[in-house]
């Protein structure tokens, strides 16, 4: 045995005698497509908006360097759709010429998710919704031909540009609605302030040939439906207020409303959905929503401490996740296996396995970011 | 305040009908023809913002708590070089805006507060409350504090958020 | 109160029953112009929380963004279809106030911040009126605005120099 260690030390100091001089200019890159269990958390910088940052992460790591991958610059509360079809993310961004004031200029900022570089640029009327960012402020639909970007100034628009040639093509009024639902084809639903759902159809030139609106099918007043939904197979399921899950097929032309369905059946305590990205869904359909006790009149955006799970199609709840720390924001990863993130009241990400609901891990040291809005990656 | 009291009396919404921020001018005349709180209008020297309550109010307005913002979403504009009804030296008032109906302790009365936020500088950072009595979605926007109001002027850039009371609702 | 009023004829009176009916009709027209009262008071402050936050204080709008009623809207009336368009914008609309709470609040806007354009005599609407109209929320509001008023400036020259203005701006 001494000797073997003998041996070995000899071996050892003889390779690491000296350190070997590194290359200079090393970049990182990443594969074309993102290991199922990575997300990104966008940090909306709510306290220095300009200086936004989509944050690539590793949900699996508990490496502190391994788990980010990488960042991308997301200028005042940009808000950002990824594809599938191809690897690349749409941001649509807010700058101006001198910083917080100048001449404004909005653009949607094409990257690529293997370089994290911009590869292109669409300048956009300078008017798109500036709001705590949600999924629906920018879409894809045809086939992720079209991009459609959420416009307030406050008139309410959309505007439409084609990704692929890289070309605005037109600006859509949606007056009394606000947002962008992908419906199937060449179309989008918007949500109106009468309790309806508005559909708009585009031809391949961008421009609309025809809209279209529900009868109001909720109570704007007493149960209002949140805006975010979540989407699964192009069936958007609404939660209200007062925790009723609406479920509308966008798969067609036409929004069709199906019945609500109550998502705390008899369970006691005042339960109610809340938070800010408070939804989410895996790829076998599971839904997942924040939810807290003793809801009032205002808790609609109180941090979460447990998730419940539902299948959509059996109208239920099928399980039910205690969070260690309450949390605002979920995601789901799009495998088998899924994990959920959520980032919590401490502004760190808590790693649970969504199947089991242990907690796995935190993510943590984001420094000055705020993580408020997590996608899992495509 | 004399050349306030100037104006009130020589009829400030004629005055206020020749400016671009008549509204603004109009509602606050108001305010000062009833009430002795100075409230700064055009730039004037610090020294009259305080974090104490005004008269006719409860409460501690440096706390989330504060009856005026039961519906407030951002950062609080006393902390900011500005007070509960003025802009911090520089930026500028939104005017477009979103309501809220609060109720003061005070007289047990239920007043309109109007959010104003002030713009063209970047966040404030300090006292950032976030209430949602009466809050709705954003495709109700005159209800929603998830919208950046700082619509209408020359840059969106938003610094902090006012609660500025503009009329008395009805008991329900 | 629900009351249809027919507009009074202005013809040369012929029965004395149908001068007296005439009579009456104006009467109850001009009876209809609401003085201060209480609901004045719920108008104004669901003016304040309803439409304030988008249009200010007076109804004056925000050139670029948002149109001014204060002295103008009135102007809409001249015209069925503009009549029906101040219903059915999506502020109007899709409001959250109930029919009659909006019938009142408009009548009250029309009338305190824009009777010098309102066509004489003045129509209130009716809560049933604005109950059949605000379904229908128009699609285009910017393009729709500009034909309407375009078509009322033929005859009302106050108008088109209004709308001279507001293309020069």
């Amino acid at each position: 045995m001494n000797k073997l260690l003998v041996v070995l030390s000899l071996c050892a100091s003889a390779a690491f005698a000296e350190l070997q001089p590194e290359p200079t200019g090393v970049i990182e890159t990443l594969p074309e497509t993102w290991p199922a269990h990575w997300f990104i958390a966008h940090d909306a910088a709510f306290f220095h908006m300009s200086d936004g940052k989509l944050i690539v992460l590793d949900a699996d790591s508990d490496d502190p360097w391994a788990r980010f991958k990488g960042f991308i610059n997301a200028s005042f509360i940009g808000v950002f759709v990824q594809a599938k079809s191809r690897p690349e993310i749409y941001l649509a961004e807010t700058f101006r010429s001198r910083g917080a004031r100048g001449e404004r200029t909005d653009v949607l900022t094409i990257y690529d998710k293997r370089t994290l570089g911009p590869v292109g640029e669409v300048v956009l009327p300078p008017k798109r919704s500036s709001n705590m960012p949600t999924d629906y402020n920018v879409q894809l639909i045809d086939d992720e031909k079209l991009a459609l970007i959420y416009n307030f100034t406050p008139a309410q628009s959309v505007s439409v540009v084609d990704v692929v040639a890289r070309e605005f093509l037109a600006e859509i009024p949606i007056p009394g609605c606000a947002l962008a639902y992908p419906m199937g084809g060449r179309a989008f639903s918007s949500i109106c302030g009468d309790g309806s759902l508005l559909a708009v159809t585009l031809g391949d030139d961008g421009q609309q040939t025809g809209s279209s609106r529900t009868e109001p099918f909720f109570d704007v007043e007493n149960d209002p439906l949140m805006e975010k939904a979540v989407m699964h197979n192009g069936i958007a399921y609404f939660p209200s207020f007062l925790g009723f899950m609406y479920p509308v097929d966008l798969n067609g032309s036409m929004p069709v409303v199906g019945d609500p369905w109550s998502m705390i059946g008899d369970e006691e305590g005042g339960w109610r959905p809340g938070g800010l990205q408070l939804a989410a869904s895996d790829a076998s359909g599971r839904l997942y929503f924040l939810m807290h006790p003793e809801g009032r009149e205002g808790s609609h955006k109180d941090p979460g401490v447990e998730i419940w799970v539902f299948d959509g199609e059996a109208e239920r709840r099928v399980n039910r996740i205690k969070l260690s720390l309450p949390a605002i924001s979920i995601a789901v990863t799009r495998d088998d296996s899924p994990l959920l993130v959520a980032t919590n009241i401490n502004m760190e990400i808590d790693v649970y396995d969504a199947s089991s609901g242990e907690h796995l891990r935190t993510l943590g040291n984001f420094g000055q970011e705020t993580p408020l809005i997590l996608r899992a990656a495509h | 305040m004399k050349w306030l009291d100037g104006i009130t009396e020589n009829g400030a919404r004629e005055l206020a009908s020749k400016t671009s921020r008549r509204g603004f001018l109009g509602r606050l005349a108001g305010v000062l023809a009833g009430s002795a709180a100075t409230i700064p209008l055009l730039p004037v020297a610090r020294g009259q913002a305080s974090s104490n309550p005004p008269p006719g109010e409860e409460g501690d307005p440096t706390s989330c708590e504060y009856w005026r913002y039961c519906a407030i979403d951002g950062f609080l504009c006393g902390c900011c070089g500005g007070s509960m009804n003025s802009c911090p030296p520089g930026t500028e008032m939104s005017p477009i805006t979103w309501i809220g109906t609060c109720e003061n302790p005070f007289d047990q009365t239920k007043y309109i507060i109007s959010y104003n936020d002030c713009c063209g500088r970047s966040s404030c950072g300090n006292c950032l409350c976030q209430r949602n009595e009466g809050e709705r979605p954003i495709y109700r926007p005159q209800l929603s504090a998830d919208i950046n109001w700082c619509l209408g002027t020359s840059s969106n850039a938003y610094h902090c958020s006012t609660a500025i009371v503009v009329g008395t609702a009805l008991d329900e | 109160m629900r009351i249809t009023v027919r507009r009074p004829s202005l013809l040369a009176p012929r029965l004395t029953s149908e001068v007296l009916g005439r009579s009456l009709a104006l009467a109850l027209t001009f009876a209809l112009i609401p003085v201060a009262t209480a609901d004045d008071h719920r108008a104004s402050i669901n003016y304040m929380i309803h439409c304030q936050g988008c249009h200010l204080p007076e109804a004056v709008g925000f050139a670029g963004h948002v149109p001014r009623m204060k002295d103008f809207v009135g102007y809409f009336l001249h015209s069925r279809e503009g009549r029906e368009f101040v219903i059915r914008v999506p502020g109007v609309a899709t409001s959250s106030l109930p029919d009659d709470e909006l019938t009142e609040m408009m009548n009250w806007l029309l009338l305190t911040y824009s009777t010098d354009q309102l066509p004489k005599p003045f129509v209130p609407f009716s809560t049933e009126e604005v109950a059949a109209l605000r379904p229908d929320l128009e699609a285009n509001p910017e393009k729709t605005r500009m034909r309407i008023l375009g078509k009322i400036a033929q005859d009302l020259p106050s108008l088109a120099v209004e709308l001279e203005e507001e293309s020069g701006r």
